[in-house]
Parts: C-alpha cells; structure tokens; sequence
C-alpha cells in the first residue's frame, strides 16, 4: 500500500495481523483493546475462508485458537488483564503442543480488577510462564503504533519458525492513541513446513496427533527438555532492542513501551541541561537482551529502570547486571504514567 | 459534533465551544463519549472550566469508567434555550445511539449535527465509507446530518499536502452527501503557513487539548 493511514494502536495490530494472513480471531472485549476485536469483527466477517469469533469467555476464546491453530492457520486472540489471566490454561496447552499463534495483551491496572488504564503490570505473567509448568512465549513489547504494525506481522513470523505462542505485550496508550502508520511490503521470508504436523485431514496419510499431555515421565521429560532447547535457541537468536545515546552516559534508563517513549523525551532535554542518559530499550522482554546491560554494566554505569509497575522488569535488570552496577527503580502504579519531569528528577538522584 | 471513532471531534468540540464561549456567556460542551476509554473532554475539564466553559461529565468515580453514564444535568440544560449546548459523542453509529434518548428533546430548527470527517482514518478514506458512516449515524441517532467538518490530518505527520488531498476528498463526499462543509479543522501550528488559495471554506484553527505523556512541554 505505501500510503499513510491515522491508526488507532489497536486497529494497527488488526490491519497488520491481517495482512500477514491471520483468518481467524476469536475473542472477548475488555477496555482498553475493544478496538481491536471491533476491528477484526468488521473486516474478517467480509472474508472469505475467514472466522470471526466473539466467544462466550476468554476461556473458550483461547480454546477456539488450538483448533485453528492445530490446522496451521494464523490465528489470533487479544484481551486484557483479567481476560488474559483466564487465557492462561490455554496459553500453557498451546505451548507445550507447539502451536503457532499469537496472544495480544494490552494492559490495563491490576491487580484483580483493577482500572481500564495503562499499567506494565502484566510483565511478570507475559515473561515467566502465567500459566502452569515450565514454558515460555516469546514477548515483543512495542513502543509506537508504526512498531505495533511491523511487530505484529514479524509476530506471526516468529510463531511459525518456532512454533510457539507470541506475546505481544502493549500498555493500554499504546492500544488507544493515534498516529500514522505505513504498511510496507516485507521481504517474503522462510518458514517451516507445516505439512508435517497440521490436522487437515489424514485421507492417504498417516494421522497426525496434536495432544498437551504424556503420562510417561520418562518421554514427557524429554519432550518438555525439547521444548527447553528450542527456548535456548530464541534466546540465541531473536534478541532485539533499541539503545540509545550510550556514548559517555552517567546513567542508563532501562524501560519499555509507553514508558521508553518518555524517556527519550526525558534524554532529550536533560541534554540541554548538560545531563547525558542513554537508553536501553527492550523491544524483546523474553528472551531479553541481558547481554548489552551485562556489557553495559562492565562499564560501571548507574541504571535506573522505570516502569509502570512496582518493579518487574528491574528484577532481570539486576540478573543481568550481577552486582556489578548499581540498578536503581522508578514506578507508578494504578494506572498512572510517570512524567517527564518525575524521570528527571529520579535521574538526578543517582548521578 | 458526531463522525467515526478517531475523528477528531473531541478536540474540535472542545475547541469549538471555547470559541462559542468568545460571544456567548452560557456555552457547555457535553461529553457523551461512550466508546473512547481515554481521550476524553472529562480529562481537561478543569482547565475549560477556569476558561468559563460549563462541561458536563460523568461524576465522582464514574469519571474513569467505561460505562454508559448520562447526566441528569443534560435534559434540564436542553430545555434552557438560553444555552449553547455542544454535544461531544462517542464514535461510530454506536456512539450516536445516545443521540436518540434525547430525540424529543431536541428540536429540528435548533440544532446542528455536524460530521467530522478525517479522511485519513480507517473506515472513512473514500466516499462510499463516508456515506455509509453518515448514514449508520443518522439511523442509530435518529437524526439528520446538518453539515461537515473536514478534519484530513495524519496527526504529527500532517502537512500541507496530507492537508490540501484529504480536503479534496471531503469536498467531493460533502457535494455526493448534499452537505454543506462547515469548516476545515486544521492544527494550530500551520497557522498562517498554509497557502489559503487551496481552501474555499472557513478555516479553524485547533489547539490540542489531548497530549501524550512524551510530548514536549
């Protein structure tokens, strides 16, 4: 298309999903990402080969996503807070039978139910399982709504090499504000087969089995080392993130979505005041780019890790950096957005 | 002011009844918005209200909710006809249905309901999208489209260009939609940077009431 559009961040992440082949939704609404089950509702309806499902429950919704999934479809699910602890039974069954799909959480305040505005208070569930047992999902964090575009297809992308659920993990701004966006032809990219393992009929073949679950210790633990293996591997391969102004910094701001966004405001005009911050910005929170903090930390910096949460991401901060710095924090919580001016205030404290 | 979800009517809305305010004393700006969570005229009401606007809200805890909540206050300011009332409703035809609990209250020579148009957001980029938003809207609200706000913008990204070829557009919809165009909203800061030979109809400039948390200050 190459045109420029004035997209909401949750009708970007349905345009991009669509146009990387997802036909299928199935989803319950939750303030603040509605938008996006509106949005898929309108176009997949008009679709053919296409389902558009508004589930009865979030439980039901993610249900909805194995059977798809089990095809080899692109298939997507979004919600919430709440609505995505609910998914968590579903997301834990997805990861262990291997099934591409990806699972869109645009967060609001928590704990319980919380408020309908923009928190990072998911970032525990989102990177350290949520679900029951050892797995874990590969979790983009995107920070503007041209990245929620170019992250979600890229989303679709990495469930399919991996065959493992996506996370894409947005604060609930980033789902409601506006800008302009561009859907750009992507280079086709190689995938897998996935002949070898999708449910489409076994006429003149052997049947495939796609099953959660083996009661025999001795193969479920190989299986579950297999999948710990392919998680060694993301880690190797599909780090990614964005760092900033590192040159000569007195401090290292770590932080993701909304909150990078201010931060780089925050650089901005500490630099008219003498003050040099850099920024590490984690685009992937699993697997996490604790390499450059660790290589950062060498140098002796002070960090300072700003959230809207109590303190989450910090804590892998601090197991990157291994003692080696100090790593300070900085969070707002209940649904309020640290300021520009209470970043650099926090900022002055520690240099 | 009704249009799609994203239009751009709460700004304008809000922009519009500071300039109503200029020439009447009793103006209240209404925020009926239902869909939008956040962006909303509730969240500067205060600073409309040191301006001598009235703006009328959900109250107390209802403010930060989701839920549709209509003021009592509403009726009672519908009837006064002393008052310049703007009404700020939610997107869509599902925002406008609000509109039609009011019906009877609003009489056909009294009032305006203008359309915001931005031809720049998803559902509402070529004529057969816009005449289908207008009719949705005047079918859930039980009322007629009186005229059109033509509000092209790409938000930070605008400029004269996005301007000059997303007017065009609503120019055409407004003659297919036999409309006339009220105005063209356009962003403070292109405030006598803009060549006025592209545009017929009356300018309005926009100060933006609605600002992201890294913008500058």
């Amino acid at each position: 298309m190459g045109e420029k559009i004035l997209m909401k961040g949750n009708e970007a992440i349905g345009e991009s999903a669509i146009r990387a082949g997802c036909r299928f939704f199935f989803g319950y609404p939750i303030t603040p990402q509605s938008e996006l089950i509106a949005y898929m509702a309108k176009k997949l309806l008009k679709m053919e080969d296409a389902a558009f499902v508004q589930s009865e429950s979030e439980i039901a919704a993610i249900n909805m996503v194995y059977g798809a999934a089990s095809t080899g479809a692109r298939v997507m699910t979004s919600s919430s807070g709440p609505g995505i602890s609910l998914k968590q039974e579903g997301i834990s069954y997805l990861s262990v039978a291997e099934l591409p799909c990806v699972v869109v959480n645009i967060m609001r305040s928590g704990p319980g139910l919380g408020n309908i505005q923009p928190a990072q208070g998911d970032y525990f569930q989102a990177t350290k399982g949520g679900g029951h047992g050892d797995y874990r999902l590969i979790v983009l964090a995107p920070s503007s709504i041209q990245e929620l575009v170019d992250l979600t297809s890229e989303a679709f992308d990495l469930a399919d090499k991996y065959r493992n659920p996506v996370m894409i993990l947005a604060d609930g701004l980033l789902g409601q504000m506006m800008e302009a966006v561009e859907f750009k032809e992507k280079p086709k990219v190689e995938l897998p087969d996935k002949k070898g393992w999708t449910l489409t009929g076994c006429e003149g073949r052997e049947p495939h089995c796609i099953i959660p679950f083996d009661l025999d210790p001795v193969a479920f633990e190989k299986w579950t080392n297999n999948l710990g293996e392919k998680y060694i591997k993301i880690k190797e391969k599909e780090v990614r993130y964005e760092a900033i102004n590192m040159e000569d910094a007195e401090l290292i701001i770590v932080a993701y979505g909304t909150v990078a966004r201010i931060a780089k405001t925050v650089i901005n005009n500490a630099k008219k005041e003498g003050i040099n911050i850099g920024l590490i910005r984690p685009i992937t929170l699993f697997p996490f780019p604790e390499e450059i903090i660790a290589s950062t930390a060498e140098k002796a910096k002070n960090f300072l890790v700003v959230e809207m949460s109590q303190g989450q991401m910090v804590e892998d901060v601090r197991l990157a950096v291994e003692g080696k710095t100090e790593v300070h924090f900085y969070g707002r919580t209940g649904g309020m957005i640290p300021s520009q001016e209470e970043i650099l205030r926090e900022v002055k404290r520690y240099l | 002011m009704v249009g799609s979800l994203g239009s751009g009517k709460t700004e304008i809305a809000i922009n519009y009844s500071l300039y109503c305010r200029r020439n009447y004393d009793q103006v209240a700006i209404v925020d009926l918005d239902m869909v939008n969570p956040y962006f909303r005229t509730r969240e500067v009401r205060d600073r409309l209200n040191t301006k001598g606007l009235k703006v009328i809200t959900p109250e107390g805890g209802m403010i930060y909710a989701d839920l549709p909540f209509v003021s009592p206050e509403i009726k009672g300011l519908m009837q006064n006809t002393n008052y310049h009332l703007i009404l700020d409703v939610g997107g869509d035809n599902k925002g406008a249905v609000i509109l039609g609990y009011f019906r009877d209250l609003i009489s056909n020579e009294n009032y305006e309901m203008l359309l915001v148009v931005n031809s720049y957001r998803p559902f509402t980029q070529n004529l057969p999208q816009i005449r289908q938003m207008a009719q949705e809207i005047e079918d859930s609200s039980r009322l007629k489209i009186t005229g059109i706000v033509s509000n092209p913008n790409l938000g930070t990204q605008t400029d004269q260009e996005v301007i000059r070829k997303g007017h065009m557009l609503i120019k055409e919809a407004a003659v297919k939609l036999n409309l006339p165009i009220k105005f063209i909203s356009i962003d403070k800061r292109f405030y006598q940077k803009i060549s006025l030979e592209d545009f017929d109809q009356p300018i309005f400039y926009l100060e933006r009431f609605m600002r992201l948390p890294w913008e500058q200050l």
